[in-house]
């Protein structure tokens, strides 16, 4: 099962944290385990697609770094000095390195939001604060690929009379283009008034009225919201104990690694882990299941 | 602690303003009940500002979206153009890649229609006085739609805010304005009169209500 089978508040809930996290951890150690986990996720939603992608991030976020210990002098560790005169120092390489990372994961987590958030799920998450607004919105995203598919239409039915977008000379062209998006924007319009009026004959704005959705909340989402709230519980605390925080300028100053922050890393690990292990468990059990039905089929 | 985080956060804080400015926009449209007929209107004029964005996608910056939003502004008021310019820049960016940009994206195409529908409703945008909307459209196009989308981009570059930065990111972004002001200059020379006279004979043959109609 993929985690968008789940309702989409939770889909919200675990990017919104994933990123919040992700950018506001500057501690290595919670960086590297919210880059290997979108690192993972990505690859596994988007495969080959999403491993060019998370390659070509990681390279930019490296060559960031340079880049940034390039132009910025802070810290007391000099490694050597450039043409100019200017130091490059440790801790400025290492927070050009944070910075970089930071972003390549959250272009990962963005990358695996478009895979799992399609528009529909923004249209019924924004339904449940502005119904209106959510109803502008899903009569937007119809209409755009709409527009285009008339478009040809048009174009097709004018090249029978010789005046489609490709025939004649260049001023004909630019001429015949204009008449086509003049048709084009009338017949959409006028066409969008009477789909208007048959909804108000239909009964919108009466009282009473809901919005069709396909998603209902059941057990399965309310045992997964409660696994992520223990979880943040968790990652909050280790917020308040001081796990997270860490400075790079003048000198890196980290806390010890006690047996009770490896709680913390893996907690957080898990936390940005369960999708991805839902979702291969859930493929395993499909496929054995699958298996197993398939021996019985045979042995009858 | 609360100072600190005021002066290390620039980007969440002006991403929350802009929120909260949005959010007040649409809980008053919410409250307004729209009729069906008005709210459809508005939603394929943002369709073909989305499509004309989509339309011109291999000539890079080259956006005819923002007239078309302007147009929206000055045909059916100061508000319908804030929504539309709102929504389609959030939806274009469904297409184009949503990413930090898109809040500012809104806000900037939000503001080109409400000023369109507001001059208009002063007079010095007409769709009889052809020229001189036009290159009041490129000014606003350079002067507060490309400084927002610069805006944008010091505070999402990471790097730390000093007026030499803010200076070299405006002069990096002039061109790129340029050409969405040419953009937008040739399509409202273009394409506003007839539009215009479109959306009239639209409101005419339905009877739809008034100049405000948001």
């Amino acid at each position: 099962m993929r985690f968008d089978s789940y309702h989409p508040l939770i889909n919200l809930i675990y990017f919104t944290v994933a990123i919040a996290c992700t950018v506001s951890f500057q501690h290595p150690i919670f960086l590297s385990i919210a880059f290997i986990c979108a690192f993972a996720y990505s690859l596994k939603l988007r495969k080959t697609k999403g491993l060019v992608w998370n390659l070509t991030f990681t390279v930019l976020g490296i060559a960031y770094s340079l880049w940034y210990a390039y132009y910025n002098h802070f810290g007391v560790t000099g490694i050597r000095t450039n043409f100019i005169g200017n130091r490059i120092t440790v801790e400025s390489l290492a927070y050009g390195l944070v910075i970089g990372i930071t972003i390549a994961t959250v272009l990962m987590w963005l990358q695996c939001i478009f895979t799992l958030i399609t528009a529909d799920k923004v249209v019924y998450l924004f339904g449940r604060i502005s119904p209106k607004l959510s109803l502008f919105i899903s009569v937007l995203l119809r209409s755009v690929p709409r527009i285009g598919v008339r478009a040809k239409r048009i174009n097709i039915s004018r090249q029978g009379i010789g005046k489609g977008s490709h025939q004649g000379n260049v001023f004909d062209r630019i001429n015949h283009m204009f008449s086509m998006l003049s048709i084009l924007i009338t017949w959409t319009m006028e066409d969008f008034v009477e789909s208007a009026n048959s909804m108000k004959s239909r009964g919108y704005s009466l009282k009473g009225r809901t919005a069709f959705s396909i998603y209902r909340f059941d057990n399965r989402d309310r045992g997964l919201v409660i696994g992520f709230f223990a979880c943040v519980m968790i990652i909050v605390s280790a917020v308040m104990f001081g796990e997270t925080y860490i400075y790079y300028d003048p000198m890196i100053v980290m806390n010890q690694i006690t047996p009770v922050s490896v709680v913390f890393y893996v907690v957080y690990g898990i936390f940005l882990l369960l999708p991805l292990t839902l979702q291969i468990v859930g493929e395993w059990r499909f496929s054995r299941n699958s298996v197993i039905i398939a021996k019985n089929i045979r042995k009858k | 602690m609360s100072a600190k985080l005021l002066n290390s956060h620039y980007y969440l804080l002006s991403i929350a303003i802009i929120l909260i400015s949005f959010a007040v926009f649409f809980f008053s449209y919410e409250k307004k009940k729209p009729q069906a007929r008005e709210l459809v209107t508005l939603a394929v004029m943002s369709a073909i500002a989305v499509a004309s964005r989509a339309a011109f996608v291999m000539i890079p910056h080259f956006k005819p979206m923002t007239a078309i939003i302007m147009i929206t502004g000055m045909a059916f008021g100061a508000k319908a153009g804030f929504m539309v310019g709102a929504v389609s820049a959030f939806v274009s960016n469904f297409i184009f890649g949503q990413g930090p940009w898109t809040p500012w994206q809104m806000i900037a195409y939000a503001l080109a229609g409400l000023i369109f529908g507001l001059l208009r409703k002063k007079g010095l945008v007409h769709e009889d006085k052809r020229i001189q909307t036009a290159t009041i459209g490129a000014f606003v196009v350079i002067f507060v739609v490309g400084i927002i989308l610069d805006t944008c981009s010091i505070f999402t570059m990471g790097a730390v805010v000093t007026k030499g930065f803010i200076k070299t990111v405006f002069l990096s972004g002039l061109p790129v304005n340029i050409i969405h002001a040419v953009a937008t200059l040739i399509t409202l020379l273009i394409l506003c009169k007839p539009m215009i006279d479109k959306l009239n004979r639209l409101k005419l043959k339905y009877g739809m209500s008034g100049e405000e109609i948001v």
